[in-house]
């Protein structure tokens, strides 16, 4: 189990794209182990649809990250949603480090629906980073 | 410091004259310029030459939200605009958002003397057209000392710097008003879903992050959100941070041209983290 040194388990919003991941149940599964409820998943059309607010809002109600699943690059449903996404989440990151927040606290994992066992790592790794910075 | 004076009535006579010219040519239904009030400048709508002896370029006001409002009271009809750098990239951000329609707006550019320039902390202190005044070209007066300061802070430092400063907010909304681009109907942070109503100081970090993430491709460095601000907090700091983010790695700079396109609304994938 991941967990930081005062076994200290974060909190994530999870979004997920509907296209790539269809049933958050599905996603569920795809966590580590004892963390099915530290997650609160969240499906959305696509990820075009994270708004910066969205995260923000997240952490002001005390979420520790939030970490965006969508399609990767070239199989958006919607052609450039997901390319939307990645600017503007990439953006945001800089900006909650200006203003003091760790950008490692916003994830994003581009995946193909058909490789869950590279989805459920990068999960892993998300979280790991997340341990390590701590709670919001 | 005579000098400077000379200059400026220099520029305030050229002004006059050619909102006086605009006003006979019947193009204009009107100059949008500042009018002096004792020791205050206020937005107005010159629409006769006897009114032309208030209209000054000196002192400051984000005039673009005025210019939006106006147009959109008339179906038709054209105003005139003075307009200083700042102003005319406010514009053409509102033409972008399709807010207003320039072919409606015919700018009389005003550029800004070294002192102002210097005031506003500015990079780009003319418009394209200098039609009132002698462009300085590109300078730089940015507060590198400042900004730099909060980027040498370490992550831990810069969450304690700001959530002291945040706490000072009184939730005015001074600096969502002050922006002409800041211009929505609908406000996030007046709706209860982001931005808990009623309470003083304004939730951590929603209020002030909201502003900053939705201003990110639009800000050009005016500084109008950080001079409304009464309790001093240096908001624009951060979105001047941010604009330097947008120009470094995508090679965007809001207020450029009404054709070009925000990155943050697709186009190339750039990583930021990649090029740090």
């Amino acid at each position: 189990m991941l967990r930081g040194a005062d076994s200290f388990v974060p909190k994530v919003a999870l979004f997920h794209c509907r296209w790539c991941l269809p049933e958050s149940d599905a996603v569920k599964n795809l966590l580590p182990e004892h963390y099915e409820s530290a997650v609160s998943t969240i499906k959305i059309n696509c990820t075009a649809r994270m708004e910066g607010e969205l995260a923000i809002k997240a952490f002001g109600q005390g979420f520790d990250g939030v970490l965006v699943i969508g399609c990767e690059d070239g199989e958006c449903h919607y052609e450039s949603g997901n390319r939307q996404a990645f600017n503007r989440l990439g953006m945001l990151r800089r900006m909650l480090e200006f203003a003091g927040i760790y950008p490692e606290r916003i994830g994003t994992i581009w995946v193909s629906p058909y490789d869950p066992a590279s989805i459920k790592a990068q999960i892993g790794e998300y979280i790991e980073k997340l341990n390590g910075v701590g709670p919001f | 410091m005579q000098e400077e004076r000379q200059g400026d009535s220099d520029r305030t006579e050229k002004a006059r004259e050619l909102a006086a010219s605009l006003l006979m040519t019947d193009s204009v239904q009107g100059v949008l310029a500042l009018l002096e009030i004792r020791d205050h400048v206020v937005p107005h709508l010159f629409t006769s030459r006897e009114e032309l002896s208030g209209l000054t370029v000196d002192g400051h006001y984000a005039i673009a939200g005025v210019a939006e409002r106006l147009l959109e009271r008339w179906a038709q009809g054209n105003i005139a605009v003075m307009a200083r750098g700042c102003d005319e990239r406010h514009l053409i951000e509102l033409a972008k958002k399709g807010s207003v329609d320039l072919s409606r707006i015919k700018v009389v550019g005003v550029a800004c003397d070294i002192f102002e320039a210097k005031a506003c902390h500015c990079v780009q202190p003319f418009p394209r057209q200098a039609d009132v005044g002698n462009s300085i070209g590109r300078v730089d007066f940015m507060d590198h000392e400042k900004l730099n300061e909060l980027v040498s802070m370490s992550i831990t430092e810069r969450r304690s710097f700001w959530t002291e400063i945040f706490s000072r907010c009184i939730k005015c909304y001074g600096c969502r008003n002050a922006c002409p681009l800041c211009n929505c109907v609908d406000c996030r942070l007046e709706e209860e879903r982001w931005v808990r109503v009623g309470e003083i100081p304004p939730e951590y970090p929603s209020f002030h992050l909201i502003r900053l993430f939705h201003l990110a491709d639009k800000c050009v460095g005016c500084m109008a959100c950080e001079k409304a601000c009464p309790m001093g907090i240096p908001v624009g700091r951060l979105n001047l941070l941010v604009r330097q983010e947008m120009l470094d790695w995508y090679g965007y700079e809001a207020g450029r041209e009404v054709e070009d396109v925000s990155p943050l609304l697709g186009g190339a994938l750039i990583d930021v983290a990649d090029k740090k």
